[in-house]
């Protein structure tokens, strides 16, 4: 059992740190963000919005939302729905520029 | 000499020109004016046709402009109306519904209560986010009742890795964490032996990681979480998340997804846990045949319990077709056990649904039509190695639903549900079902 434990209290900790390490890698994506609207992202964000989100329920309307209750949106189906982080920006990309 | 040849080269030179220029061409000799007219003609045809392709090009070149232009001030007006997105962000959503049950078994007809479901989020940067749902209710008795059904941090670590932290669904198949709430469950409930009381586990605390990784073009997915696992309950095993570890012995579980092409989606899903052999009112689950359970509660041991599953998803165009299956067993044989002279039988559970769903959009030019969808579902949920748990949750469940979409997350769903039950005294059971939901 105190085995097991310390096993448990090992992974924890690798992944602190795993978390403090690559956390940094997450700040410099959100400063390397692209502010231009780039065309060819918005038409992969709509092929890949086309095809995830219908995987489990309807597509809501783009006009649903504004530009940060998508970002904070998309966050929660990236997490949920294991998209990876790339698709999400571009899938976040396309909502952004089609609810206007 | 030299200058008497160069005025012979000279004479014979005028000569050549004279005779050729004197002579009309072998052609113009040959033809006549009809013929040539033709020729004409033809020319001023190609010319005028030079002309019109012209005419075209020009006119496609202005529209290529045209589309540039607006392209570029489409881009320049996004950028002038994108809002910034501040460090912290937030977005309120979730769902609630309402409904309605006429039964014409041992169940009265009933108002369901409506159910409010509101999910927070909060996000810092693209490093941080916390969510959670509450499910706000009415009890059978009427108390209010107020669940956390997840309440978690997630850690943005890399494009395809997220740590999950706190009170999580649990990855384990796809109805609990993806489907169940109910403007996205195509059925008006659960699949048997699914949701409450079922299987499935429900949620867990503890820490989670999960994301989604490209193959060439394909998607593998994966959710790997550790937690607190589940406990020993009046019901059997509770498969909900539990702010404390009672046995210290942690809970494994997780899901692996593939999709071979866009549409499609296969994933096997796994729990392995110890259950302790008593509830915390020391009610023996090992041993039902064990007045008060074991002699000596102290010497409670915990149990094996382990769990696996796999599912699919097939969604295009308009159909929406997914199962499930899970499998479930408690080890119950053990040292404890030798004062009983009967051979104890371990616990085991199995649960699987198949259900499709079809939209009946672009099959007519009815707006009414267009957002009916038909569903149609079939379950089986079985329990073995106690009668009475057997009696009580052995059961086959057939759905016949129509849903009526009033936007994409405004839904009326009917259903008709024949519930079969496996034990012999229990009588069947057929169920109307009206149920409103609103995702928002």
């Amino acid at each position: 059992m105190r085995k097991y434990g310390k096993t448990i209290s090992y992974l924890t900790a690798v992944a602190l740190v795993t978390l403090v390490g690559l956390g940094s890698a997450g700040a410099a994506q959100t400063k390397a963000k692209p502010k231009k609207p780039d065309p060819q992202q918005i038409a992969r964000g709509a092929k890949a919005w086309a095809k995830t989100c219908a995987r489990c329920h309807n597509m809501r309307s783009v006009k649903d939302n504004s530009d940060e209750e998508w970002h904070v949106d998309v966050t929660h189906m990236r997490v949920r729905a294991n998209i990876p982080g790339n698709v999400a920006r571009d899938i976040e990309a396309f909502l952004r520029a089609s609810n206007k | 000499m030299k200058a008497l040849s160069y005025w012979g080269v000279a004479v014979s030179l005028m000569t050549t020109v004279s005779a050729v220029a004197l002579t009309p061409p072998t052609f113009a000799q040959d033809a006549n004016p009809e013929v040539l007219a033709e020729k004409l003609k033809l020319l001023e045809l190609e010319i005028e046709k030079l002309k019109q392709q012209l005419q075209k090009t020009e006119q496609k070149a202005e529209k290529g402009e045209k589309i540039a232009k607006k392209a570029n001030s489409k881009v320049a007006y996004l950028e002038e109306k994108s809002e910034t997105i501040r460090p912290s962000s937030w977005h309120l959503a979730g769902y609630a519904d309402v409904g309605i049950e006429v039964s014409n078994g041992e169940n009265s007809d009933t108002f369901t209560s409506g159910k409010f479901n509101p999910a927070f989020h909060f996000q810092y940067k693209d490093l941080i986010l916390f969510e959670s749902e509450l499910e706000i209710s009415t009890s059978n008795t009427g108390e209010t009742e107020i669940d956390v059904e997840y309440s978690q941090l997630d850690f943005l670590l890399h494009d395809n890795a997220v740590l999950v932290a706190g009170k999580f669904l649990s990855p384990v198949g796809q109805f609990q964490e993806r489907l169940h709430p109910s403007w996205i469950n195509r059925a008006v409930n659960a699949p048997a032996g699914f949701g409450h009381g079922g299987i499935q586990p429900l949620s867990e605390v503890g820490l989670m990681l999960r994301g989604g990784v490209p193959i060439g073009n394909k998607l593998f997915t994966y959710s790997v979480a550790i937690g607190n696992g589940p406990r020993t309950g009046h019901d059997g095993v509770e498969l909900e998340g539990f702010g404390r570890d009672d046995n210290s012995n942690k809970g494994l579980s997780g899901r692996f997804a593939f999709f071979p092409v866009d549409e499609f989606e296969i994933g096997a899903s796994f729990l392995t846990a110890k259950v302790l052999e008593e509830d915390a009112d020391g009610e023996s689950l090992i041993a039902a045949s064990i007045e008060g359970g074991s002699e000596d509660p102290t010497n409670s041991t915990s149990r094996p319990y382990n769990l696996w599953g796999a599912d699919f998803a097939y969604t295009r165009g308009n159909w929406d077709i997914r199962g499930e299956y899970l499998n479930a067993k408690l080890e119950r044989d053990g040292p404890n056990n030798a004062s009983v002279s009967e051979p104890i039988n371990d616990l085991k559970w199995e649960a699987w649904y198949a259900q499709a769903a079809y939209r009946l959009s672009g099959l007519t030019n009815s707006t009414f039509i267009d957002k009916l969808e038909p569903v149609v579902r079939y379950g089986r949920f079985t329990a073995e190695g106690d009668h009475e748990m057997e009696d009580e949750l052995s059961e086959k469940r057939f759905n016949l639903g129509l849903n009526y979409w009033a936007t994409p997350s405004v839904v009326v769903k009917t259903g008709l549900e024949f519930r079969s039950y496996l034990a012999e005294h229990r009588e069947d059971d057929t169920r109307l079902q009206l149920l409103m939901s609103y995702g928002f």
